[in-house]
């Protein structure tokens, strides 16, 4: 009997498996200016260099441009203006990316500094967001995940960003 | 209770048939005797209540099921149709149709109250049957409920006591059962009927069976397949250039004349593809059309006029996505046609005309448009008091009314802020004003103009390009940015120097061949910096209508075949750009929304 139980739970590999799953998050990192953020890497179509943007005339003033994407024309938020960061721009040229997001049948494209790495979240080393960090408010942050020495990544949260 | 698997099926068969029912309605009130009618009507209704009842939507059945009974007494001839009862059988397909939009979104039917229309149907009943209202009907149908009716379908849970929840469940499920039967019962005996039906023309009978060999395809997958025929066609025109190119340059060389060649067929191919991908977007405007007999029907007794309609050319195809833009602004014309347009038949007679007054909705292919007519027979517009009423409210000063023609004149009705009356309740129940309809045909890169007759009546003509994604542009550059305009709101382009600009009402203008013509500057507009302030400047002259004005540029680049493409739902609403396109290499460049231009310049100016 004991032998037999032993083996039954022995035997949930994929529940075990599942369970992994859900509590890890995988997030792109980010530098725009001198803060590290991050987003859910299901919301990340691609990276890509910027291509030449053309500038959008009456557009809201934190829209860089529209971009060409395989032929889809697409806009390019600049999350500094969006956001009003001070962060000085800590950057190498070369550095720059934009980041295509995709939220249901919205693409939108931001702009960084820099792209660093894709990082594995537990969940339990994401915590909730204070009302306002780096200047952005809660409701667009969906956690703060601690890296290993004390560096920490805003997560931030790309449906709300789209909404308007 | 509702079979998500059905659903689909369901909302498209009830689509369809509500679509043809208001038509088919209006015209059994012209030919209240027609026998087929008064069947194909009553069918319409049981099929509703059947599938409706399977599905488990109760309200729709409750109200459909009433109709029948009606319908039912009127094809067995046992009664007349008068407007009275008609008014309350179209009330109750609106009733349907407000429930089966509220299918569509919630999957359930929603908190429509039906004890008003319920009633109205019951009375309506009552006088075709000649009995009592309410209480009779109620009484009969509880006899037949007693029965367990073996008649047709007059099955209702009645009797002395509220039944149990097993009685309630078998006898769902009997009814499930018979209605199912009843179902395929019909739609064979359908088949069968509509062959032998005389009145049935030819192109009738095959339209149906043309429905029956549909496929249902997601818009978003034609969508994608017209924007790669989009590419593809601009990939092949730069071919064909650059075969020409070669040939020139090679003349005589074997391999170039054979890849001119092929490149002759593709482009004969790539043409026909671009043909048949639009036109399984295109649908005939009978779609819109057909809601119009009972629209006219419906104003008609509400203002009191008699009204004749005509409809012609309602096979001309156009785009599906035009078909659901042109309804609303047609609905208001047709509105101010019989309001404003059509007299009263007393004054008719009077004048000698007809007592019955003529609307005429038309459509037809001209060139690479679509014209759409919306004629009357009325009193016509009174050019005097068009300019009185401008004057009134401020849209246009003396001087400004003295240079203008007729037509201007006539285009001051588009102006916001002319219209009054129209404001309150038009059919759908929404306000508009001439402003909105010319807006929503301009938004279709269409154009919109009135001609009249002062006692004879009035001519609106819309006319709206077919295709839509792929246009001819002009492009320009201002400041180092490269913009594309629209070609078909060109009419030229001009150099002139600088000292040709002249300053009137501290607006910018120049004299083009004797007449005035406002300029814009399209650095001011989109905040260009522009820093070269070159003698020279290009001035290219839009025209929206009868409207026009000069656009000054840098400079011009010249005419291309553009693909549109969307801003996207992001970057939705930027007035003055209407989307933007993709260069042969590889950038953005934004194509001008003129009419939108027109209005920043207004506002800068």
């Amino acid at each position: 009997m004991r032998a037999l139980t032993k083996l039954s739970e022995v035997f949930k590999p994929e529940e075990e498996i599942r369970v992994v799953e859900e509590e890890t998050l995988q997030i792109v990192g980010f530098i725009i200016g001198e803060e590290e953020f991050g987003v859910d890497i299901h919301f990340i179509k691609e990276i890509i260099e910027p291509p030449s943007i053309t500038r959008v005339p009456k557009a809201p003033h934190f829209v860089k441009g529209v971009i060409n994407l395989r032929g889809h024309v697409i806009p390019v938020v600049d999350l500094r203006k969006r956001f009003g960061l001070t962060g000085t721009p800590k950057k190498v040229e070369n550095e720059e990316k934009i980041v295509v997001v995709e939220v249901e049948d919205k693409t939108v494209g931001f702009f960084v500094d820099a792209v660093t790495e894709v990082i594995r979240f537990p969940k339990s080393r994401i915590e909730p967001p204070p009302p306002m960090i780096a200047g952005i408010e809660a409701e667009y942050i969906t956690g703060i995940g601690k890296r290993d020495s004390n560096r920490i990544v805003i997560i931030l949260n790309v449906q709300k960003i789209l909404e308007e | 209770m509702v079979d998500m698997e059905f659903l689909e099926d369901f909302i498209a068969e009830v689509t369809e048939i509500l679509e043809n029912l208001d038509q088919k309605l209006v015209e059994l009130e012209q030919r209240p005797e027609d026998l087929d009618l008064l069947n194909e009507i009553f069918r319409a209704a049981h099929t509703m209540k059947g599938t409706s009842s399977f599905m488990g939507f109760d309200k729709m059945t409750s109200v459909t099921h009433k109709m029948e009974d009606i319908l039912n007494v009127l094809r067995k001839g046992e009664a007349k149709l008068t407007p009275d009862v008609m008014d309350v059988v179209l009330e109750a397909v609106d009733v349907v149709k407000q429930l089966l939009e509220n299918i569509k979104e919630t999957q359930t039917e929603g908190e429509v109250d039906i004890t008003d229309i319920m009633k109205k149907l019951e009375d309506a009943y009552a006088k075709v049957t000649g009995g009592k209202p309410s209480e009779e009907a109620t009484a009969k149908e509880e006899e037949k409920g007693k029965e367990k009716a073996a008649s047709e379908d007059e099955i209702v849970i009645g009797g002395a006591r509220p039944p149990t929840k097993e009685e309630l469940e078998a006898f769902d499920r009997e009814i499930q059962e018979m209605l199912r039967k009843e179902l395929e019962k019909e739609q064979k005996e359908a088949s069968k009927d509509k062959i032998p039906a005389a009145k049935v023309a030819d192109d009738k009978s095959s339209k149906k069976k043309t429905v029956e060999q549909t496929i249902r395809v997601d818009v978003s997958r034609l969508d994608a397949l017209m924007n790669l025929v989009g590419e593809l066609v601009l990939g092949r025109n730069r071919l064909l250039r650059l075969a020409h190119q070669l040939s020139a340059k090679y003349e005589g060389d074997e391999l170039v004349d054979a890849f001119r060649e092929t490149m002759d067929q593709v482009d004969l191919i790539t043409t026909d593809l671009q043909m048949a991908v639009m036109k399984t977007r295109m649908v005939p405007i009978a779609r819109v059309f057909n809601r119009f007999p009972r629209v006219v029907r419906d104003l008609s007794r509400e203002l009191k006029k008699e009204v004749r309609l005509i409809i012609e050319g309602e096979d001309t195809e156009l785009d599906r996505s035009i078909v659901e833009e042109i309804n609303d602004p047609l609905v208001h014309l047709v509105r101010n046609a019989i309001d404003h347009g059509i007299e009263l038949p007393a004054e008719r007679e009077f004048l000698g005309k007809p007592r019955e007054g003529m609307l005429r909705l038309a459509a037809y292919h001209e060139g690479n448009h679509i014209v759409i007519l919306v004629e009357d027979d009325g009193r016509g517009i009174d050019i005097e008091k068009v300019k009185k009423k401008a004057l009134e409210k401020g849209l246009v000063t003396e001087s400004e009314l003295a240079r203008m023609s007729e037509r201007d004149i006539l285009n001051l009705i588009f102006l916001p802020g002319f219209s009054t009356a129209e404001k309150v309740t038009d059919v759908s129940g929404r306000g508009v004003g001439m402003d909105v309809v010319k807006t929503n045909i301009e938004k279709l890169n269409g154009t919109i103009e009135i001609k009249t007759e002062l006692g004879k009546g009035t001519k609106v003509i819309i006319k709206i390009p077919l295709t839509l994604a792929i246009i001819q542009a002009l492009l320009v550059e201002v400041g180092g940015e490269v913009y594309a305009i629209p070609l078909v709101s060109v009419i030229e382009a001009v150099k002139i120097d600088r000292t040709e600009i002249q300053t009137v009402e501290g607006k910018e203008i120049i004299i083009l061949r004797d007449s005035v013509l406002p300029l814009v500057k399209l650095a001011d507009v989109f905040d260009i910096s522009a820093d070269k302030e070159s003698e020279k400047i290009y001035v290219v002259v839009i025209g929206i209508g009868e409207r026009r004005f000069g656009l000054i540029v840098d400079s011009l680049i010249g005419q291309e075949e553009i693909v549109i493409k969307s801003l996207g739902s992001y970057l939705t609403n930027i007035e003055g750009i209407s989307g933007a396109t993709i260069m042969g290499d590889g950038r953005v460049t934004l194509i001008v929304d003129v009419s939108g231009l027109a209005n920043l310049a207004m506002k800068s100016a």
